[in-house]
């Protein structure tokens, strides 16, 4: 009986021409996401030597990868239609990058290997978007598509990181940045330019409801920053600053880093109201 | 003591008695469940199946007890939620009496028994492992006797203690799907049956009943694919008061019989009716003592047990869209019962209904192929077929039109009637001014007349004052005695209805609305594409836009699919979810629904399950045909039910779900070739696995009409928080006024 049941009303159904307004979600259609990133950065491990990351380990750096990264988002929409909707994503990455290996040059003659701390970046993002669904779903509820295109700027945190210097005349000790004048520690904080990048995002989304204004909220995010991923070294020469060539070389890092974390996982909840 | 006791039964049988003499078929209504409900009934499935579980088989193994229970139990629950099956009348109430005369002396037996039956013209009986046995009205109406039920019943309840379900079960069920097993609980291997005969034959003797009717039976079952009764349906039906229908549009040749008794069985799950009757006869033989009863009840009992049967049969077939079997069955009906209303609603319901598909060009769904004609109603279906549009129109006319002057008091007759005319104002084909006011007799005589006078000259003055166009329209015109053509019957016998002013002012109201209608339409095909987006947004915000604030909401159905198989277990689970949040939803937007649901059955009782049974066939009826509106035939209940609630209003929906990850071998290949692809291929495929569609119907109970409709697809699962803000967005929408 179910079977046909089911053959009859669909059948009958089929005949029928409908298109719904949207009520939103049991009458709410405005929504505010608010989720934990997490991801892997195995290519950017794969692309980069992992012999040269290090963490502070009191006064001494002992081995360290990069294995996760965090961040999170905040994101305001309102569903326009029972299968679109407009938001704007506002949130941050938090990442860390292996200082640049092997060599930097402080003036034309001299250079040192460096080992270095691993460096804190922090990616801040500003995306508009807009959220669709193939299906007749009822946004912000259900599996939807998320595209943006928006603005993300990385700068490394400045803080007391730790490193060394090692070179064929000799080896300092292990220090902080605070143990010397700036002049001598690695990445000059006042120079390092913020890297601005145009962003692509494409998100799947699904926003499972939990009562009648919250849902959890999971998905994978996929970024393609725009623009062409830099070399890993800067070299300085003669007459330049001794500390530009490492910090030219730490933001190329960040850029590489940036190209090649672009996938993420998160989860978090949506109010709708 | 004895005294009182014996007061007790004699007041017990006069009571049973008054109450067996209570079917007018003047008066007749379509048969309803009656008293306490069963448990049968209001028994939750997957209870039923934890309960049998818990009981166990000792037959099966833990497995095989699991697929069992659940494929036993979800598909007899198919059958009664089907809104087809009824209990506590008078028919079940015979069945289960002759049941209790069977097994008199087997009181254990007997309790364990439970007797219903089934409102379908297929003629069937079958017996299922719950100690459930299901008769159909099709059979009750075939049978002669009633020493012919109690041989049926005999052989199903043999069925039943030989365990022939589970036996069968296996290569019954397995590998099947729902429909297929419904469709098999009647169907046992040929060595089932042949042991279900002989063990019948012995409860049949012991019973006392007659020898000759167990023969006979075998008989009943061979022919029941005919109608219940080989009556010749004459030529001059239909000729009345001047309207007259030619010999040429029937058969000139008898369509004969065709069923024999040896046919091959070779792919058939019973063995042919001959084996069976040599195989019974055997049989018969080794027993004494045969009586002569073939009535023990009486033989008035079974005639109107089987007389109500067949005025079931006619409902059936209007249900099922089979009007030439109705019309069929009315037309032997009506000898015995001239007076009956219900008789007269159905013919008026048919002829309305036929009018309706012959317009639309299907009334062959609705009248036997010319292969399957055979026997006496070959006569009436070859009729029907052979009638042109214009033809078929006129009739129903004919046959609606002095129906309704016979019977303008009744509701249901002129409601009938209303909407005949208007069906007929908005068809193209009919024209009102194509028509003779002429009967057929008179036109026939004028014909005649004229044709004797042609040999007078014409004169000349005629000639030259008819203008070439008047001449073309006196060609037309079916008054003009030298334009007579008996196969153009149809023009003539309808004056009397032209001259009713009551029909012309009706039809005219109706056909002016549908030629407004039709201006509109053509006003719409003549907008640019940008003004129709315009007007269809517009206009649908308006359809949409009912302003319920009541109504009448049949259960749920869900169908949860798991290897593409249902998942009956979770199906029942969600099944509640969906019922909730459809309760919660509406009152959240503000509308007050009633529930009509086979999960309060319990609490509402055998009228809750009547309204139930009356609603879903209402669904069935309408679903015949997509295109046509049709009359419902239970108009009368449908319209008790729109009082009681307060509302005409009635919601169906449905949800089927499964999860499937979109993922292929060859997507991965090929994602992996393309090496970062697969990061998205992968999660969308999973995320996007959930495919749940939902559907809703709302119909109007007073007009029969689909109201609104909606179709939903989404990529989530079916649980009650999603089903209901998807719910709670359609009843917003239908509570809006304009």
């Amino acid at each position: 009986m179910k079977s046909n049941i089911l053959l009859i009303v669909t059948l009958l159904i089929t005949f029928i021409t409908y298109s719904q307004n949207n009520n939103g979600y049991y009458g709410k259609r405005f929504f505010l996401d608010i989720e934990g990133l997490g991801s892997f950065p195995m290519f950017s491990n794969l692309f980069s030597n992992p012999d040269n990351g290090f963490e502070a380990n009191g006064l001494s750096l002992t081995h360290k990868k990069d294995n996760f990264n965090t961040g999170f988002r905040i994101n305001f929409g309102y569903a326009a239609k029972r299968n679109l909707g407009l938001s704007f994503e506002f949130g941050q990455d938090y990442s860390s990058v292996y200082g640049p290996d092997y060599e930097m040059y402080f003036d034309d003659y001299t250079y040192s290997y460096v080992n270095h701390e691993l460096i804190d970046v922090r990616t801040t993002v500003f995306i508009p978007k807009f959220e669709f669904t193939t299906s007749k779903a009822l946004l912000p509820m259900g599996l939807s598509h998320q595209l943006g295109f928006g603005f993300a700027t990385s700068s490394i945190v400045e803080k007391d990181y730790l490193y060394q210097y090692t070179n064929y005349q000799f080896t300092s000790p292990i220090v902080h940045y605070d143990t010397y004048s700036n002049d001598l520690d690695p990445i000059n904080f006042e120079k390092f330019q913020t890297i601005k990048k145009f962003v692509l995002l494409y998100a799947l989304n699904m926003r499972t409801p939990i009562t009648k204004s919250l849902m959890i909220n999971y998905g994978i995010k996929y970024t393609i920053n725009i623009g062409k991923r830099p070399n890993e070294y800067y070299y300085s020469y003669s007459g330049g600053d001794p500390t530009l060539s490492y910090t030219k070389s730490v933001e190329n890092a960040v850029a590489r880093h940036r190209g090649f974390s672009f996938m993420n996982a998160f989860v978090g909840l949506t109010f709708v109201f | 003591m004895i005294k009182l006791k014996l007061s007790i039964s004699i007041f017990s049988c006069l009571f049973i008695s008054l109450l067996n003499a209570q079917v007018d078929f003047n008066n007749y209504t379509t048969v309803l469940s009656k008293g306490k409900i069963p448990e049968d009934f209001t028994k939750q499935t997957f209870t039923k199946v934890k309960e049998d579980i818990e009981k166990g088989k000792e037959e099966l193994n833990q497995t095989q007890e699991r697929i069992f229970f659940e494929g036993i139990n979800y598909a007899i629950d198919e059958i009664l939620h089907s809104g087809q099956v009824i209990y506590g009348d008078e028919m079940t109430n015979y069945i289960s009496e002759v049941a209790d005369h069977l097994l008199r002396n087997d009181s254990d037996l007997r309790s364990k028994l439970r007797f219903y039956v089934i409102k379908s013209n297929t003629a069937n009986a079958f017996s299922t492992d719950q100690g459930i046995v299901f008769v159909t009205t099709g059979l009750l109406s075939q049978l002669t006797s009633e020493a012919q039920i109690a041989y049926v019943l005999a052989h199903e309840i043999s069925h039943y203690t030989e365990k022939h379900v589970v036996e069968t079960f296996d290569y019954k069920t397995r590998g099947y799907r729902q429909n297929d097993r419904i469709a098999s609980l009647s169907q046992y291997s040929k060595d089932k049956e042949f042991e279900a005969d002989k063990l019948g034959v012995k409860l049949y003797h012991d019973a006392g009943y007659s020898e000759e009717e167990i023969i006979s039976t075998f008989d009943v079952l061979m022919y029941s694919y005919l109608p219940f009764d080989e009556v010749i349906f004459p030529m001059s039906y239909f000729n009345k008061d001047g309207f007259y229908v030619p010999n040429s549009l029937f058969p000139t040749k008898k369509y004969e019989i065709q069923a024999v008794e040896d046919y091959d069985d070779a792919n058939s799950s019973h063995p042919n009716i001959k084996k069976r009757k040599e195989a019974a006869e055997i049989e018969i033989g080794t027993y004494s003592n045969w009586t002569d009863a073939t009535q023990i009840l009486g033989e008035d009992r079974f005639k109107k047990i089987r007389n109500i049967a067949r005025f079931e049969s006619v409902r059936n077939d209007i249900i099922d869209n089979q009007y030439g079997n109705a019309l069929y069955s009315i037309f032997i009906l009506e000898k015995d019962f001239p007076n009956s209303m219900y008789l007269k609603r159905m013919k008026a319901q048919t002829w309305m209904n036929l009018m309706l598909y012959k317009s639309e060009n299907k009334s062959s769904q609705t009248i036997q192929k010319t292969s399957e004609l055979e026997g006496e109603s070959a006569t009436l279906h070859y009729f029907l077929k052979k009638l042109s549009k214009e033809g078929l129109m006129s009739l129903a006319l004919r046959q609606v039109y002095d129906l309704y002057k016979a019977n303008s008091e009744d509701e249901e007759i002129k409601a009938i009637y209303n909407k005949f005319v208007k069906d007929l104002a908005a068809n193209s084909t009919f024209k009102l001014e194509k028509l003779s006011k002429k009967s057929f007799n008179d036109a026939a005589q004028d014909f005649l007349k004229t044709s004797k006078d042609t040999i007078k000259p014409i004169e000349k003055d005629t000639v030259v004052k008819t203008s070439k166009y008047d001449k073309i329209k006196s060609k037309k015109n079916a008054d003009n005695p030298s334009n007579f053509d008996s196969s153009k019957f149809f023009l003539y016998g309808l004056n009397d209805i032209l001259e009713d002013k009551a029909f012309a002012d009706l039809y005219t109201e109706n056909k002016a609305e549908f030629d407004k209608l039709e201006k509109e339409k053509e006003e719409y095909n003549a907008l640019t594409k940008k003004e129709k987006k315009e007007y269809d947004k517009e206009h649908q915000n308006a359809t949409e836009s009912l302003g319920i604030k009541e109504l009448i909401v049949v259960e749920p159905m869900v169908l949860s699919y798991k290897h593409g198989e249902v998942d009956n277990i979770k199906s029942e689970k969600l099944e509640s979810d969906f019922s909730e949040a459809i309760e919660n939803s509406a009152e959240l937007a503000g509308i007050k629904t009633y529930s009509v649901d086979s999960r309060t059955l319990s609490s509402k009782g055998t009228q809750g399950y009547n309204e139930r049974s009356i609603l879903i066939n209402m669904l069935n009826q309408i679903a015949q045909e997509e295109d046509i509106n049709i009359f419902p035939v239970d108009y009368q209940l449908l319209h008790q039910i729109s009082e009681d609630y307060g509302t005409s209003k009635v919601m169906f929906s449905l949800v089927e779900h499964e999860y499937s990850a979109n993922i292929s071998a060859s997507g991965v290949l090929s994602s992996i070739i393309i090496y970062p692809i697969l990061f998205i291929y992968v999660p969308v495929g999973i995320l996007s696995g959930s495919n749940t569609e939902m559907n809703m119907l709302i119909l109007d109970l007073e007009s029969g009409k689909i109201e609104n409709g909606v179709s939903y697809y989404f990529k989530d699962a079916p649980k009650k928080l999603q089903l209901g803000a998807h719910m709670y967005d359609i009843f917003k929408s239908l509570s809006k006024t304009n």
